[in-house]
């Protein structure tokens, strides 16, 4: 696996983290107002 | 110290949250009032809740004394006040009138009720109406276990990949020919569970919710945001669908035979470990967490036991794995390898587990005695039961069995202790799991519990006729029919030496007590001397419920008789 390739998926990682947060936060908004 | 402050003010923080009013809807409001003669007929019925509940969920029926359908449309919403739903009505008669409704709570609790009204201005007298049943259970054998399977499958997912890129990853390093495989497969089947778990048991909630058949996917998927509950488990199954991505990207990459993990390792390693603590938030969020005071607290225990619990259970699972998919002949090497390390872990998830756990009960229980008559404290107790076995096996393996695996005389009997042990562990903590799946679909306990040491006497069911002395005063309370979702008269007679009490204020308050809805206070007038009583529909379904009359004299102190009262349909 090329470093690029490490590196992309690692972002790709990285950016799902990211989105399950954002999910949880925008859930979290919603419920507590 | 920087990171300790960060620590406190997230803490104060979530403790500020507002807190939330009521666990469950409660119909506060009614037009036409319940029990109430109107002379025109209403074009309509509106029913004003403690929440916004949907009408798309919503049953409202309004029948007559022949059990005739009056309504002319399905319930909506009201354009002026969320909270109030508004059904249209035909052209109504003169009579009496049973409204029966059916509502979905934020947290999927369904919550039911009935009053009556009648048209006048000569309505006869009220019928015997037969009121269909005014409980209704989110606990159903099929829920259960698709919320176990889905609980289960999402927890054992997220501790496997904690075991596969932190607690297991020496083991590559230190043992020649061990293989993480085992790990990352039973990761991607607990993965693939859960992924396939978390809609079936939203499809299933849904068709209870909309009273349709589960199978009309159809008709059940645009329905599935439409309660607060079903778009907490949306989102529940979005964050984990981000978590496994996120956490298969981390171990693809992962080279667990290097010691020092490369920057793209680490950040793939963030991005998996944030995405997990989002999904194990959002269950509290779409549970009673998010609905009991205070509610900060509430979700940062939740998250808290969640995670714990999901370190022991996933790991368990991991360390079976890694047992079964090892060569022979390195068995014994990879446990000695993996098991101090989680142990360690399991330790602290453990006493993580039974502090939030604690903290838990004190904030739903309002008395300790709930812990053994309600249903909600007796589903808890199983679950304290069922995670003190899994203890003693834990225990077992962290004062014998872990020594003695790395003395070469012993190591072999050891692992096949250990793996008989660690098998036995995750069963009750997978049967805990169940525990805690039943104890999350009841209501926990009403908080109006905590005032019942202070009861003057236990009455029902049926009609009520009881004297009570307190304060130097005598009341005698009298409640008919007692009979819960209709109207019933609540009347007492205050007197002081043998002489009626006038004047008086007096405020009757109702808690139900087998669930958390709120309170309703009403004002008694002094129909004769000395006695105060009024007709409410306030038993609004069958139960235990506390009546606490508040009785002030003139130019006297407060008096209060509380009455625990068993209402039958």
């Amino acid at each position: 696996m090329t470093v690029q390739t490490r590196l992309f998926l690692a972002g790709l990682a990285f950016g799902c983290g990211v989105a399950a947060v954002i999910v949880a936060a925008l859930l979290a908004r919603s419920v507590l107002g | 110290m920087r990171t300790r402050l960060a620590a406190l003010l997230a803490a104060a923080g979530a403790l500020a949250l507002p807190a939330a009013a009521s666990a469950h809807a409660v119909l506060l409001r009614t037009v036409p009032q319940a029990s109430v003669v109107v002379n025109t007929p209403p074009a309509e019925l509106r029913l004003t809740y403690s929440e916004a509940v949907e009408p798309r969920f919503a049953v409202v029926s309004v029948t007559d004394a022949a059990a005739r359908q009056e309504t002319a449309g399905p319930p909506r919403r009201s354009a002026a006040d969320p909270n109030t739903l508004v059904v249209p009505l035909d052209r109504v008669r003169e009579g009496w009138y049973l409204v029966y409704w059916r509502a979905i709570s934020a947290d999927g609790h369904p919550v039911r009720g009935a009053f009556t009204f009648a048209v006048g201005p000569n309505p006869g007298p009220a019928p015997q109406f037969v009121i269909p049943s005014t409980s209704e259970t989110a606990a159903t054998p099929r829920l259960l276990a698709a919320r176990w399977l889905t609980f289960l499958s999402i927890m054992s997912a997220v501790g496997l990949a904690v075991l596969r890129l932190a607690t297991a990853r020496p083991v590559a390093r230190r043992v020649p020919d061990a293989s993480l495989r085992g790990v990352t497969a039973a990761f991607a089947v607990a993965a693939a569970v859960g992924l396939a778990a978390a809609p079936v048991y939203l499809l299933l909630a849904t068709a209870d919710f909309a009273l349709r058949s589960w199978w009309r996917v159809g008709a059940l998927v645009p329905l599935v945001r439409v309660s607060a509950f079903g778009r907490g488990m949306f989102d529940l199954w979005v964050a984990f669908a981000l978590f496994a991505a996120a956490a298969a990207f981390a171990i693809r990459i992962d080279r667990p035979e290097r010691e020092r993990r490369s920057v793209a390792e680490l950040v793939a390693a963030a991005g998996a470990a944030a995405a997990a603590a989002a999904v194990l938030l959002v269950p509290g969020l779409a549970g009673h967490a998010a609905q009991t005071s205070p509610r900060g607290l509430s979700l940062v225990l939740d998250w808290a036991h969640l995670a714990a619990g999901s370190v022991w259970v996933g790991g368990l699972l991991g360390l079976l794995v890694l047992w079964r998919s090892a060569p022979p002949a390195s068995r014994v090497a990879c446990l000695a390898a993996t098991v101090p390390r989680f142990s360690n872990a399991a330790l602290v998830s453990v006493l993580v587990l039974i502090g939030s756990g604690t903290g838990a009960a004190v904030i739903h229980l309002p008395t300790l005695a709930s812990l053994w008559q309600t249903s909600y404290g007796r589903a808890l107790l199983w679950k304290i039961g069922l995670l003190a076995a899994a203890l003693v096996l834990a225990a077992a393996n962290l004062l014998r069995t872990r020594g003695r695996l790395r003395r070469p005389a012993t190591g072999e009997r050891a692992a096949v202790a250990l793996r008989r042990l660690v098998a036995g562990e995750g069963l009750l903590v997978a049967a805990a799991v169940f525990a805690a799946a039943v104890l999350s679909s009841l209501p926990p306990p009403s908080k109006a519990l905590a005032a019942l040491a202070g009861a003057s006497a236990h009455v029902g069911p049926g009609r009520i006729a009881r004297t009570v002395e307190k304060g130097g005063y005598t009341f005698a309370v009298e409640v008919a029919p007692n009979r819960a979702a209709m109207p019933n008269t609540f009347a007492v007679h205050v007197t002081h030496d043998g002489k009626p009490v006038r004047g008086a204020e007096v405020v009757l308050t109702f808690a139900m007590l087998d669930m958390e809805m709120g309170r309703q206070a009403y004002r008694l007038t002094e129909t004769s001397p000395g006695t105060y009583a009024a007709a409410k529909p306030a038993l609004v379904m069958v139960g235990h419920w506390s009546l606490s009359f508040d009785v002030t004299p003139p130019g006297g102190r407060q008096v209060t008789v509380l009455l625990v009262d068993t209402a039958r349909g």
